[in-house]
């Protein structure tokens, strides 16, 4: 077995532009859920609609990329207050109920017969993407060391995607240490408490839920762009739980955990692929017991098997925060 | 059936209720003909569990919608208004079960309730950093007094959620004070909490008053009341039975009836400071 490749595929998976996508999409959905405590099981319905909107404006009206991304982005805050308007008023579940099922909607509409002169139906648009790629500065060439190296096309749009992680990363942390973050972190622990003091909690909730939105659609176009297609059956609920696992393996709550969740998510499951492909090829495992098609399902429950294992060991992720000891035991005297 | 405070109409209403009215389904637990908290007071409400107490204080914060009625801050119309805005607008209150933002330290928990933190807003927490600094270091000596006048000064820093029962009252106490409310309302501040603390509490209840601040309070202890109120409504079943002085109250036959007659009367202290009172 050749365990530099397992190591080779492992890190360019948590490099690569994949990473980048799920990073983006935890970090909105950090802001949701880890600080503002709302719960968004659709992500993958933002990702859609923003690589729908910047996809379809371009393939079929023609747009500029530039616009295409502007018109993903209102997608994606259309989507928002269409999910937050009518439930953020209401108990925590009906925002979770309506972004799971609205989620899902989106996929079998965009993949139906009727949809099809708007969305390609079924099978989606494939390389529509030269527009972006022409503005590579890389080139054609490799990029890397040996086997850890990345074509110019490749190493292009995981700088993009990075990039607007550490966009991205860097507009939480500015709100989040703001009295704005304040504000949602207690939003989270007690809505009513933040009402009573003046706040106007649904607005709070809402914009968290709008920024959140905008950073998933905006990986939903890196997606898009990174592997030169959209198809309906990419953003499935699978998608929007991948969030959550990224999220919960770096550390809910904390500004850098979804990108530490992103990259681990995808060293686990690019070096279990790549390590159980080998063990079958060079016959480690027979063939009887496991076929390189079983590989798939498997990595994910070896993800599974480590997310069980985080929350047991490390509840709180990776970069989990605790308590301080001494906090949760020293009692100050009550004046009297 | 109910009388505006006999004998104090020198001073100026800060609230005022007309007809205020909420229905769960066949049940009314609420229906206040006429409702006034005097301005620089301590109004306490008092009546046997499940008046209609905490359903009236949610009402008139915005935290309940009223079925009828019309109710006034300072002359102004304030019915249904959402209770943000009511909070803004300086009426402020606490809740029976108190709570504390748990995961929020001390310091945090009363900054949240400084007014007008342009940081709170999202253009302003990015684009005014230097503008909301200066406000929050203001705000942070201003709560520092007050966690210290609470005596949470030591913990400060530590979460909200390692506090005891009692240093959460006080810590809900410090956060409304620190939004400036004109008035204050305070659902059963005193239940469940050891004689101590209660002591503590209503000097500290005191010292607001005397801060120019009106308070109205929901309790049960009737010894509490008569020693700390000024104006004292009784309510049952949801309507008002006597308003007056504590001493007037106290003599109603209506309010013996209801209240004190019953056997509350002969339950223990302890018993009806952990406002489970009364078994109808
Ligand atoms: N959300 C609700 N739904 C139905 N009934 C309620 C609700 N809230 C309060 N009640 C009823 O209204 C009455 C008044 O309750 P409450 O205001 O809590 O009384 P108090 O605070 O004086 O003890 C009680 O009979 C209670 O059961
Ligand atoms: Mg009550």
């Amino acid at each position: 077995m050749d365990l530099i490749a397992v190591l080779a595929d492992a890190v360019r998976a948590a490099v690569g532009p994949q990473a980048a996508v799920f990073a983006l999409a935890a970090v909105g959905l950090n802001l949701q859920f880890g600080y503002a405590g709302l719960m968004n099981f659709g992500q993958a319905g933002f990702m859609l609609v923003g690589g729908y909107g910047m996809t379809v404006s371009v393939t079929r009206y023609g747009a500029p990329l530039w616009l295409g991304v502007l018109i993903g982005l209102l997608m994606g805050f259309l989507l928002a207050l269409l999910l937050g308007v009518p439930t953020l008023r209401l108990r925590g579940d009906y925002l979770a109920i309506a972004t799971i099922a609205t989620a899902e909607i989106l996929r079998l509409l965009f993949r139906s017969e009727a949809a099809a002169p708007l969305t390609y139906g079924v099978f989606g648009v494939q390389q529509f993407a030269s527009g972006f790629y022409d503005l590579n500065p890389f080139g054609g060439g490799s990029y890397g060391i040996g086997r850890f190296s990345l074509s110019g096309g490749q190493l292009w749009i995981a700088l993009v995607g990075w990039l607007l992680v550490a966009a991205a990363v860097a507009l939480t942390a500015l709100l989040v240490s703001s009295p704005w973050g304040r504000v949602i972190r207690a939003i989270r622990n007690d809505e009513e408490v933040v009402r009573a003091l003046g706040k106007n909690t649904y607005a709070y909730k809402l914009q968290a839920l709008v920024l959140g939105g905008l950073m998933a659609s905006v990986a939903g176009m890196v997606l898009a762009l990174a592997s030169q297609a959209v198809t309906p059956d990419t953003y499935t609920a699978d998608l929007s739980f991948y969030a959550f696992a990224v999220l919960l393996l770096g550390g809910v709550g904390r500004v850098l955990g979804p990108v530490v969740g992103a990259v681990l998510f995808w060293l686990l499951l690019a070096a279990s692929d790549s390590l159980l492909r080998q063990a079958i090829t060079s016959g480690v495992i027979s063939d009887e017991l496991l076929s390189t098609s079983d590989v798939g399902p498997i990595r994910l429950a070896l993800v599974g098997i480590a997310l069980i294992l985080f929350m047991y060991f490390r509840a709180g992720g990776l970069l989990s925060r605790r308590t301080p000891k001494a906090a949760a035991t020293a009692k100050a005297e009550v004046a009297a | 059936m109910t009388s505006s405070p006999s004998g104090h109409e020198t001073t100026q209403s800060i609230l005022s209720a007309q007809g205020v009215q909420r229905r769960f389904g066949g049940l009314t637990a609420v229906d206040v003909d006429d409702f006034v908290v005097r301005g620089g007071t301590i109004t306490a409400l008092i009546g046997p569990n499940g008046a209609g107490k905490s359903t009236f204080f949610n009402v008139l914060t915005g935290f309940d919608r009223a079925d009828a009625g019309a109710w006034q801050l300072e002359g102004r119309e304030v019915t249904g208004l959402p209770a943000y805005r009511l909070a803004r607008q300086g009426m402020v209150r606490t809740f029976q079960l108190t709570r504390s933002l748990a995961d929020l330290t001390l310091e945090e928990n009363v900054l949240l309730a400084a007014p007008g933190q342009r940081g709170e807003g999202i253009g302003g927490a990015l684009f005014g950093r230097r503008s909301w600094r200066r406000q929050e270091a203001d705000n942070t000596e201003r709560a520092q007094e007050l966690l210290a006048r609470f005596g949470l000064e030591q913990m400060a820093g530590q979460p909200a959620g390692v506090l005891s029962g009692g240093q959460r009252k006080l810590l809900e106490m410090a956060r409304a004070l620190m939004s400036e409310p004109r008035l204050l309302l305070l659902d059963e501040p005193m239940a469940g909490v050891n004689p101590r603390l209660v002591e503590t509490l209503l000097d500290h209840i005191r010292q607001v008053r005397a801060e120019g601040t009106t308070i109205l309070f929901v309790e049960h202890d009737m010894d509490v009341v008569a020693d700390i109120s000024d104006d004292v409504v009784c309510m049952a079943f949801g309507k008002v039975l006597a308003t007056g002085t504590p001493a007037e109250v106290m003599r109603d036959p209506e309010v013996i009836d209801a209240y004190l007659g019953s056997d509350e009367a002969g339950d223990d202290d302890s018993a009806r400071l952990a406002g489970k009172g009364r078994q109808p």
